[in-house]
């Protein structure tokens, strides 16, 4: 998630003494008022500078000493810590359904499930990597609590990630966009419905697999822990809603991020973390507007303080 | 002229003539009196001369390939003995005899004394000690005795994959369970084939468990007074509450309802789920290919 704009902008630039933040700055937050706007700022880049650092650059001394082509103005939208968390959950995601689809799966006879344990060789090995990539999931997620605390004690986690009547609002529009009773796409914010929606099943999924995993794989002080009915629902709700969550990923996901037209074959967003500025206006349109008037509001103070 | 050993010349030569004849050979020859090769080589001299097909063959190789006929045979001690019933001829159409006949587990006994009397036989014996059908005998378990093969040479999982098989036999046959006195049903084995425990040793592994493994093979407690007992041979420290989940029972409202209502809740959820987002993408697929359809220039 990345929740951490901090829409109270009077507040951010009352800090400049601070050290570098841990993660993006948002773009509103732009503290031009301290720096000549073309200052580069490059090693600093990947722990999230401002957002409009690239359109700066492309104006900067430094850019005209070598006929470079003018680099695409690009937007940060996921730091570094927020790819790595998610790199961390989507290899460990894979991992987990490859290696526990033989046992969720009602016909172990059948010829996947001995393909897949014939190649993580042997269905104890296959279980053992089960394990070990169920560890990397719990420290991705730990990760990225940690992570969102520091933020909060930081500069306050703003509520882009939360859900919103906006949000609804978005779907009905998206909705009549897409049978063609609405000319334009709906300008979203920074986090879309459906992107949201994404992020709540990832964290409630997670919650369920952890915890139902757990129970499975401590089933003696599990039960000498709870009643034997927790094992029950641990033992249903792990296979079941590893199905959802599969379904959900590989379709939902892969196709909104990856293979809808106009993106396919992949997004590069998830790697890189970076939208151009074309991107962020047709995906995310009320962000792409706000960028704007914070840019014009920083540009004109600029010019009342020189 | 040839001389052609099979029942049926032997009794038209005359068969008790020649059954006399062999009476005072085997005196002679008694066990006391010879060592075991002579034994083995009297036993394959007069008792192969008739029975040398289909049997002989596989038990050259069987487990029980050093013993002699007569050691399980035991009513046979006078050779040639007399005939059962009235035989056909047809050495195919011989009947399983060991197979309906309580004297084959005296015959079993004689060296597999360990195994005890059918009163220990739990939950197979019965207690007053008497073998009634349906409950089994050895070689409903173990098999044709002549081509019985040691089951620690087979590795795993193929071991407890051939002792389940031997398991649900009866106890998947409805009919062998409905109507019997147990009357316990098919549900155990139903319900094992849906568990972790089968799934995993239809994967390869060679340490999940299979029925003999918690319920015993000749010397089993009965599992519904402390059934954690056999959990703990795997899950050590396993209470009853643990066991409890290993009840064999179906997943259904009325007996497992926990379960059943888990499996409910997911089963709609996600079905409703992923209606929806199927239902979203093909709107937006419909959408852009037919935006691009309709503005080419786009």
């Amino acid at each position: 998630v990345d929740a951490l704009e901090s829409e109270e902008t009077p507040v951010a630039p009352a800090e400049p003494a601070e050290p570098p933040p841990l993660v993006a700055a948002p773009a509103v937050d732009a503290p031009e008022s301290k720096e000549p706007p073309a200052a580069p700022v490059e090693p600093l880049q990947l722990l999230g500078q401002p957002a409009v650092d690239a359109l700066e650059r492309s104006e900067s001394p430094a850019a005209t000493v070598e006929p470079v082509p003018p680099p695409v103005a690009t937007v940060l939208r996921f730091d570094l810590h927020q790819r790595l968390q998610h790199g961390l959950l989507a290899s460990s995601f894979v991992l987990l359904v490859v290696t526990g689809w033989p046992l969720a799966a009602h016909s172990a006879k059948a010829s996947a499930s001995a393909a897949i344990v014939a190649l993580f060789g042997g269905i104890e090995r296959c279980s053992g990597i089960h394990r070990i990539a169920a560890i990397v999931m719990v420290i991705a997620s730990l990760y990225h609590l940690a992570y969102l605390a520091v933020l909060a004690s930081r500069r306050g986690l703003s509520a882009s990630m939360l859900p919103s009547p906006g949000d609804l609002r978005n779907l009905g529009q998206n909705l009549l966009f897409f049978v063609g009773k609405r000319g334009e796409r709906p300008k979203f914010p920074r986090f879309s419905y459906f992107e949201k929606f994404d992020y709540w099943a990832v964290f409630w999924g997670v919650a369920i697999m952890v915890g139902s995993g757990l129970v499975r794989w401590f089933p003696v002080e599990a039960t000498g822990i709870f009643p034997p009915w927790v094992y029950e629902i641990a033992h249903y709700a792990h296979a079941d809603e590893a199905l959802l969550a599969a379904l959900a990923i590989f379709i939902w996901h892969f196709y909104n991020v990856h293979l809808r037209p106009g993106v396919f074959p992949m997004s590069r967003v998830f790697l890189t973390g970076r939208l151009t500025l074309e991107q962020l206006q047709e995906e995310h349109g009320a962000e792409y507007e706000e960028l704007m008037r914070a840019r014009a509001q920083a540009e004109a103070k600029a010019k009342e303080g020189g | 002229m040839p001389l052609a050993f099979s029942p049926r010349t032997m009794r038209a030569a005359g068969a008790k003539q020649c059954g006399l004849t062999l009476a005072l050979l085997l005196v002679a020859l008694s066990p006391q009196a010879e060592g075991a090769p002579s034994k083995k080589k009297d036993d394959r001299k007069w008792c192969l001369m008739c029975h040398r097909e289909p049997a002989y063959a596989a038990f050259k190789d069987s487990a029980h390939a050093d013993l002699l006929c007569r050691d399980c045979h035991e009513n046979n001690q006078f050779n040639p003995h007399e005939p059962v019933e009235e035989f056909s001829g047809d050495l195919t159409q011989l009947k399983p005899f060991a197979k309906s006949d309580p004297v084959a587990l005296a015959a079993c006994a004689g060296c597999h004394e360990d195994m005890g009397t059918s009163a220990e036989l739990m939950p197979h014996g019965r207690a007053d000690g008497a073998l009634k059908p349906p409950l089994p005998y050895c070689l409903d378990c173990h098999g044709e005795p002549h081509q019985i093969q040691k089951v620690e040479d087979l590795p795993q999982p193929q071991r407890r994959l051939a002792e389940n098989a031997t398991c649900t036999a009866c106890h998947g046959n409805p009919e062998r369970m409905d109507g019997g006195t147990l009357a316990i049903g098919i549900e155990p084995v139903e319900t094992y084939a849906d568990s972790m425990h089968l799934r995993k040793v239809l994967l390869g592994s060679a340490n999940a468990p299979g029925c003999v493994d918690c319920h015993g093979g000749h010397h089993t407690a009965d599992l519904r007074k402390a059934p954690e007992q056999a959990c703990n041979k795997c899950h050590e420290g396993a209470t009853a509450a643990f066991a409890s989940l290993v009840t064999h029972k179906p997943v259904t409202a009325a007996q497992k309802p926990v379960s059943f209502w888990t499996q409910k809740f997911f089963a709609w959820l996600t079905f409703l789920t992923i209606l929806g987002l199927l239902g979203h993408i093909s709107l937006d697929i419909t959408h852009s290919l037919g935006a691009r359809r309709g503005r080419p220039g786009k």
